[in-house]
């Protein structure tokens, strides 16, 4: 609904920047900034790589609570369906490990604009998964 | 007054059928079944075996049979089997009696066709008759005249079919299976083989392909023969495949356009194909696997209809919608061991499972089918599946089909549900597979072709989708897979494209595994580098010539909007497996090269070929590159300072964006398409990092 709104709005700006007069725009609009300056212009820091890339590191440890077999994915999109209950995008699978005694470190790359991921377990003896959402924020991802 | 309403009402009835029994608009797609008595038509879909009666009343209480469809004026034709006469039916499926001289009294005819504007009839020990209809055009009530061909009948039909390229008639001899060929001018019959199948086949039809459909009244079953060919037909090899279930009847005849394809791509696709190598089994020539759409159905949360199935590099989820969302490995497939894979359903519904273990491109092997009608709840299933010994370790293909039908096979038609076809990794035990960015999902490389000299900033003279998978064992990497898509050459110059694994040992990299497949056929030759220290890969190397279009700016200007042409994958080994802090974090360093023999701008005498090099910003050449050329032109590389492919301004000349991207049309400034790359790079990435999601970008700025 919100990029619904947002295209409506930017469409409406759209209609005003063709009379030549976008003054009383409010919207946050792109379109409303002539483009003066081309990519070749820009300045960007020294040591900036355009490097999209961030690294995580995922710690469990949930020995003694777990088989001694099961496996772990990471999952970048998902949709949550109830309280901690989440549908993930099995396309969207990052990493998948075996994992031995509930006990596991995995390290993988994210987009920097990534702000969440879910962390699957899943035994063997065909029961459902426990799931973890977790934050991207900096701090260490530990289960 | 009762009795007043019901002459009223069947005055109009008979007034509309005279008035508005009109031609057919078009030549329909759809087969036309005719059962019973009195007479009911039922339209099939050949390519499901799904059919809904379409008109249990065509005024008259007889059977009609013999049916056929006419192109020349578009009526189906028939015999009533009950009343001895000749009929003719317009859209409304409403008969009209013809008047017809010439025929034997008293005798009926079950087997009839329409070929040139003639009605032929057949039946055993009495004749071939035919009959030409061009007396209707002018007068629908014109005396017909019907003409014998030949008393000499002895094939036992219950119908024959007209090819519609090559004018001859096809029937199948109901006792023995075998397939026949008449000829219509002198009734000659001459026997073409066996099709292996017997029975009632009271309804067949033709595609404009040229295959044959038989209809068998005991059991529904339709199956299909390949005529496609003089050479098929010639050859008298032409067995009767199973093709889909349709209805059963005792009385049944087909009348079907013969000049219409199977799908009709003019209405909405209702069929779901997969999408694997056809050597599995996909495509419809393959009689591959298909449903038809119930609304109910599906997998996962949608399923959408195609037209055809997709092959490499297309996909079903390029095609139309992402629609392959309801299975997931979520345990290890690893040999002799179970594992457990997730699938979300619809409906109650069956499932069966293929997975090619051997990796021989068939789910025909023992064992191969996983799992076999299994009733799946709505919501969230975990199947167990036992993985054999012998298990291949590596990628393999694995169907899924979902259905109120049970008893499918990996091949042929259903009426209802879905199909997924998935790429499944059997891994030894203890492996870890990491991807970058996602086992599915693709990050975009863009790049200008024009270092050193800054050009028109479009950043779309090579564009490449590319994905990493590393499969770790025992925390070692073992294998690394680098796939993805050639999806924009907006180029000047003849790039290629190459990746390159820094301080990874060539050497360490075993030859006889490293495969590169373009569409999901290996090349021929080592994609591997020679001569260097380095681990570095060739994957393409000239984006102008690798697919073949016939338009500059493949796929950024809109003269050029071409389909993906080619899709990459690389495997390779290592001798001695790496551990993961001693290799390079992914993406590694994929770049583009000039292609030897092209000439890449006045700052070059001669052609600079692979000792030129455009990598990303900060990221070190191979030692390939000629470091003469830095600092040419706009580079300011800086070897010494780690500065690599940077103007003066710190702007790079290619770009590693985190999303299947939509790359700026032709000539068009990165920043006019994508505004918010301005905050991005201004801010060193601290702002706007969602500068490239298209919700960010500007309507017709981008491709």
């Amino acid at each position: 609904m919100k990029n619904i709104l947002m295209v409506f709005l930017m469409s409406l700006s759209l209609i005003a920047c063709g009379g030549g007069d976008s003054g009383s725009s409010s919207g946050p609009s792109n379109s409303d900034k002539p483009v003066t300056v081309k990519t070749e212009d820009l300045l960007a820091p020294d040591d900036f790589t355009f490097n999209p890339i961030t690294l995580q590191k995922l710690t469990i440890d949930l020995s003694g609570s777990l088989p001694e077999r099961t496996h772990v994915s990471v999952y970048s999109l998902f949709s949550e369906v109830g309280k901690e209950n989440y549908i993930v995008n099995y396309d969207s699978k990052i990493i998948d490990s075996a994992m031995t005694n509930g006990q596991l470190t995995l390290e993988f790359s994210l987009a920097e604009s990534q702000s969440e991921i879910v962390v699957e377990i899943w035994s063997y003896d065909g029961s459902q998964p426990l799931q973890k959402m977790f934050e991207i924020n900096g701090e260490a991802l530990v289960w | 007054m009762y009795l007043f309403i019901r002459l009223t009402v069947c005055l109009f009835l008979l007034f509309t059928t005279k008035v508005f029994s009109s031609p057919f608009d078009s030549c329909p797609s759809k087969a036309y079944l005719f059962q019973g008595k009195p007479v009911a038509v039922y339209g099939i879909n050949l390519v499901t075996g799904t059919n809904s009666i379409l008109q249990s009343d065509t005024g008259l209480n007889a059977n009609i049979n013999g049916v056929g469809f006419n192109e020349f004026d578009r009526y189906i034709y028939g015999f009533n089997t009950t009343n001895f006469t000749m009929v003719r039916l317009g859209d409304n499926f409403q008969a009209t009696t013809l008047s017809v001289s010439g025929l034997p009294a008293s005798k009926t005819f079950f087997v009839g066709d329409v070929y040139n504007h003639h009605y032929y009839l057949y039946r055993k020990g009495e004749g071939l008759y035919k009959v030409d209809l061009s007396p209707l055009d002018s007068d629908p009530s014109a005396l017909l005249i019907a003409q014998l061909i030949t008393t000499t009948t002895s094939v036992n039909l219950t119908d024959f079919a007209f090819h519609p390229g090559n004018s001859k008639l096809y029937g199948v001899d109901n006792g023995s299976g075998a397939l026949y060929e008449f000829d219509i001018n002198t009734g000659a019959s001459s026997y073409i083989g066996p099709t292996g199948e017997t029975g009632t086949f009271g309804a067949m039809y033709f595609d404009v392909d040229g295959y044959l459909y038989l209809s068998r009244n005991q059991d529904g079953q339709i199956y299909r023969v390949n005529l496609s060919t003089q050479t098929i037909i010639d050859s008298g090899v032409v067995p009767a495949i199973k093709f889909a279930d349709g209805p059963f009847s005792s009385q049944n005849d087909g009348a079907r356009c013969a000049s219409a394809p199977l799908i009709d791509t003019d209405e909405p696709a209702t069929i779901d194909f997969g999408d694997a190598p056809d050597s599995y089994g996909s495509t419809l020539a393959s009689n591959g696997a298909r449903h038809e759409m119930d609304n109910v159905t599906w997998l996962g949360s949608s399923v959408d209809g195609d037209y055809y199935a997709p092959q490499s590099p297309d996909s079903d989820d390029t095609i139309s919608n992402d629609d392959e969302d309801g299975v997931g490995f979520v345990t290890a497939l690893e040999p002799g061991l179970d594992s457990v894979i997730a699938v979300n359903a619809s409906t109650t519904g069956y499932l069966s499972v293929w997975i090619d273990w051997n990796d021989d491109g068939d789910f025909s092997d023992t064992g191969e089918q996983a799992i076999t009608d299994q009733l799946l709840n709505v919501g969230s299933n975990a199947l167990v599946v036992s993985v054999p010994f012998g298990a291949s370790v590596g990628e393999t293909w694995s169907r899924f089909r979902f259905s109120q039908q049970t008893g499918l096979a990996y091949f042929g038609g259903a009426k209802s549900g879905e199909v997924e076809d998935h790429v499944v990794t059997v891994v030894a035990a203890n492996t870890t597979l990491r991807h970058f960015p996602s086992a599915s999902g693709y990050v975009t490389l863009a790049y200008e072709d024009n270092w050193p000299e800054t050009a028109d900033y479009d950043m779309n003279d090579l564009v490449v989708r590319y994905r990493v998978t590393e499969v770790l064992k025992d925390n070692l990497v073992a294998k690394i897979i680098i796939s993805g898509k050639l999806v924009a050459v907006g180029a000047g110059h003849h790039s290629g494209f190459a990746v390159r694994l820094p301080f990874v040992s060539g050497g360490n990299v075993t030859a006889a595994k490293t495969r590169l497949f373009y569409n999901n056929v290996q090349q021929e030759g080592n994609a591997q580098e020679s001569g260097m220290s380095e681990a570095s890969f060739i994957l393409i190397n000239d984006a102008v010539n690798v697919v073949g279009y016939g338009c500059n700016y493949f796929r950024t200007s809109n003269d050029c909007r071409e389909s993906v042409g080619l899709e990459f994958e690389l495997q390779f080994s290592f001798n001695s497996p790496i551990a993961t802090e001693s290799i390079p974090s992914m993406p590694y360093d994929p770049f583009i090269f000039a292609t030897p023999g092209f000439y890449r701008g006045d700052m070059f005498s001669g052609a600079p070929g692979r000792s030129y090099e455009i990598h990303l910003a900060d990221q070190a050449p191979t030692e390939s590159f000629n470091a003469s050329y830095f600092q040419l032109g706009q580079d300011t590389s800086d070897p010494a300072a780690q500065r690599y492919f940077k103007t003066i301004n710190n702007m790079p000349w290619a770009l590693l964006i985190y999303d299947e991207w939509k790359w700026p049309r032709e000539r068009v400034d990165l920043i006019e398409a994508y505004p918010d790359f301005v905050g991005y790079t201004e801010s060193g990435g601290a702002v706007d990092q969602s500068w490239y999601n298209i919700n960010n970008a500007i309507a017709n700025k981008y491709y």
